[in-house]
């Protein structure tokens, strides 16, 4: 019998709903102990700069946009080659008992210490050591996360939508207009707002005409003979070095088929190095021109893409159309596909969607400081997380029902790691854009559109989050040359370059495996978080089990996936990725052996930094309990 | 038992600004410049946090002048950043339908004919081509529908 891809998400959805009013309100009110009437730091330090007390809908609005991006599209397109059974279950139980619980436990403990950062939680609660680790986390983080970001546009680009080229960086043009009449000239937002999204409109279908073959480029001119030629015999040639090079292939001119794809690759590396020096320039550019407005323009690319798939899905069951079944196995245990164990290699790949340490970052830096009560903490913490996992089941129903049986299938994206791992991250991402523009598909938005709309909107998330993260990185270079006293070496120009330099390691093609190893260090952060919150309530003789499970899980997952790896790594002779696998196996086992001292020095040592209004004494926080309705 | 409704407060106030920390990037592998730690002592974003400063001095004015009628809920502030149009475009038509400000003011307001940042009163761009608004200019509008709602609600209950 067929599965049905809309019975399975909105099963999804109900217990992800289900688990907010029962999970989620247990751990707030006997856990957690989120009192009403407790002021929130919103109140105690109300100044409307930071500590704003502010509306739940508000405020779950910011934090969604701020933990929602290409995290959780990136991650499950991976892991459904192991079936869809697997990565669905991961999804909600990941969700429900460690993303959510890693979320609501940091926003809590940051709230207790009045909006301080979850890092600087960590120094009081653990030690000095565990900032060291924290700040070492966050950079394998940033560096990984853009170098396979970087890695995936390229193969984007090259290999499967060259039509999205013209949009995306036109889009960057209109986002700088948008900058100069907002911010510059001061032009209203709405008509500045429905003119840029009309000329993104007007791109998009520019870049579905024209695509930009650019690995035609590099190829040798008797192939660029026998392409164009293909193309006026009416051969689709235009969508991607690998529909072309199967083109080639199947009209028998094999040696330029191979041509092809030499060329794509040298292509793709071209596309790094272009991507790189967009990061290096984007990064001092000041944010207002580009990164400001490009970025209001992605919040609506999300919102529009997410309202698109929600109703593509929902049409699709009700009329009963192809793309509602799922074509793809329940489980795909089959040696012969090549992957890596599912176990732990699922826990690892589906990092944001599931559980993601970054999430404590926006927790306690920004989130905490506009909570209006305690217990919105639970909407806010709890809820954002569980709705980023709808997002997740949403992006594994594109990619096992959407795609059509044909992926599944021998040569098929999913037929086997071969195919998925090592041709670079653009592969996932071609499989979430090709089913989620079915899925539009079926709401009026024509097949080629719809790629194009997706392709962009993923790029457009990439590349915001690449100029940032080149700042930070830059920041931090600066910060480094200052501390060692090199201050003609702390300019931007030169710390811009060694950031792009950072990133540009890795940026290579490495294929899933990079992925692996952002989402094994990103559980790593989620871990730091988890024993963070145990040792709080430890602290205060309160149950952890519910956050000392899950971070145990956490360093389990992350050190078995990492020997693994480092064995592969080895026999591969991959240097760089080796490298950085030894100094996250370095740090897992660190952060074991701080969890170890942790709780070894007992309740006392290291005190809970509160102040009188605030004791925690259990007699207050019974009457506390008793407030949440 | 009797139901006790909310009362309508009579004065709304939507003060839009961006937040420079929710600016670094979109997803949570680029909102990391939340953290201090990562940015040091630099800003990258400090024209945002310019305009959040300046913000933050008229939401303190509304809340130190206005401390009661916010206590009974005559008054709400809203901080919201642009980019929550989901929260920010039904607010804006709830104000407009529920104050009625006007055809050519609430129609400015709902089709967002205002620059950023900006203040919104009952409807109302307060705010002009992205000026700070003075917070004494905030506090006397504010005062000025409170005082008339005041005096129609003393007329109505003698009459």
């Amino acid at each position: 019998m067929a599965t049905n891809a809309v019975l399975i998400s909105l099963c999804s959805f109900a217990v992800l709903i289900l688990a907010y009013f029962t999970y989620g309100r247990f751990l707030a009110r006997r856990i957690f102990r989120l009192d009403p009437n407790r002021p929130t730091p919103a109140h105690t330090k109300q100044d409307g700069v930071d500590y704003v007390p502010t509306k739940i809908p508000v405020l779950f609005g910011h934090h969604f946009a701020s933990i929602a991006g290409l995290g959780p599209i990136l991650g499950p397109a991976i892991a459904v080659i192991w079936g869809w059974g697997p990565a669905v279950l991961w999804v909600v139980c990941g969700c429900i008992f460690m993303g959510a619980v890693h979320d609501l436990g940091a926003l809590t403990v940051s709230l207790r210490y009045q909006g301080r950062s979850i890092g600087d939680v960590c120094s009081d609660l653990i030690g000095h050591r565990a900032r060291f680790l924290f700040l070492l986390i966050i950079f394998f983080l940033m560096s990984l996360a853009m170098g396979a970001f970087v890695n995936a546009i390229s193969a984007l680009f090259v290999k499967f939508h060259p039509g999205a080229i013209i949009p995306s960086f036109g889009l960057m043009l209109v986002a700088m207009c948008i900058g100069i009449a907002v911010y510059r000239l001061r032009v209203g937002l709405g008509p500045a707002t429905v003119v840029g999204l009309i000329a993104f409109g007007g791109l998009i279908y520019w870049g579905v005409q024209q695509p930009l073959p650019t690995y035609q480029w590099f190829a040798s001119d008797a192939t660029q003979q026998l392409l164009t030629e293909s193309r006026n015999a009416g051969a689709d040639v235009d969508h991607g070095s690998i529909a072309a090079a199967q083109v080639l292939q199947e009209s028998g001119h094999e040696s330029a088929a191979a041509d092809l794809t030499a060329a794509a690759t040298t292509a793709s590396r071209t596309w790094i190095y272009v991507l790189l020096g967009y990061g290096f320039i984007a990064s001092v550019l000041p944010v207002w021109l580009l990164l400001q407005p490009r970025d209001y323009i992605n919040s609506f690319q999300l919102y529009l893409a997410l309202a698109l798939l929600v109703a593509g899905l929902l049409v699709a069951a009700a009329t009963g159309s192809d793309f509602n079944v799922i074509d793809a196995a329940m489980i795909r245990d089959d040696p012969q596909m090549g992957a890596p164990r599912m176990v732990p290699f699922l826990f690892v790949t589906i990092a944001c969607g599931a559980v993601s340490g970054f999430h404590s970052l926006v927790s306690s830096g920004t989130t905490v400081r506009q909570l209006d009560r305690e217990t919105d903490a639970l909407p806010i913490g709890f809820g954002a997380m569980l709705t980023e996992g709808a997002l997740a089941i949403l992006v594994i129903m594109a990619c096992v029902a959407g795609l059509g049986s044909q992926a599944w299938e021998a040569g098929g994206a999913y037929a086997s790691w071969g195919g998925i791992g090592k041709g670079g991250l653009g592969v996932q991402l071609d499989a979430v854009i090709h089913g989620g523009a079915n899925f539009l598909s079926e709401v009026g938005v024509s097949e080629r559109f719809g790629q194009a709309f997706l392709a962009v909107t993923i790029v457009a998330f990439a590349m915001t989050t690449l100029d940032s993260a080149t700042r930070l990185l830059r920041f931090n270079v600066e910060e480094i040359f200052r501390s060692i006293k090199l201050e003609p070496l702390a300019n931007r120009y030169f710390a811009s370059l060694i950031a792009v330099g950072g990133i540009a390691l890795f940026a290579q093609p490495q294929g899933a495996a990079l992925w692996v190893l952002f989402g094994t260090t990103n559980q790593l952060l989620a871990g730091l978080t988890l024993l963070t919150v145990s040792l709080f309530l430890f602290k205060l003789r309160r149950p952890i089990i519910y956050t000392l499970i899950p971070m145990g899980m956490m360093l389990v997952m992350t050190a078995w996936a990492m020997a693994i790896q480092l064995k592969g790594f080895y026999k591969d002779e991959q240097w760089l990725l080796f490298g950085v696998s030894v100094v996250v196996v370095l740090m897992t086992t660190w952060l074991m052996i701080e969890a170890i001292l942790s709780f070894c020095r007992g309740r006392g040592g290291l005190s809970i930094a509160h102040d009188d209004e605030d004791p925690h004494d259990d007699e207050s926080e019974v009457v506390s309990a008793t407030h949440l309705g | 038992m009797p139901s006790e409704t909310k009362p309508v407060p009579q004065v709304s106030i939507i003060l839009i600004r961006e937040t420079a920390e929710q600016m670094s990037g979109s997803g949570c592998c680029g909102r990391v410049a939340g953290d201090p730690c990562l940015t040091g002592s630099r800003d990258a974003f400090q024209e945002v946090r310019r305009q959040q400063e300046a913000f933050g001095i008229l939401h303190r004015a509304v809340v130190e002048f206005f401390a009661e009628q916010q206590q009974r809920g005559e008054l709400t502030i809203v901080t919201v950043d642009p980019r929550n149009q989901p929260y920010l475009i039904p607010k804006l038509l709830k104000d407009v339908w529920r104050y009625r400000p006007g055809w050519g003011k609430g129609l400015c307001s709902t089709l967002q004919f205002f620059s950023l940042p900006a203040v919104i009163v009952n409807g109302r761009i307060l705010s002009r081509r992205g000026r700070l608004l003075d917070p004494d200019a905030l506090c006397h509008a504010v005062n000025e529908i409170l005082t008339v709602s005041k005096a129609q609600s003393l007329r109505q209950e003698y009459s």
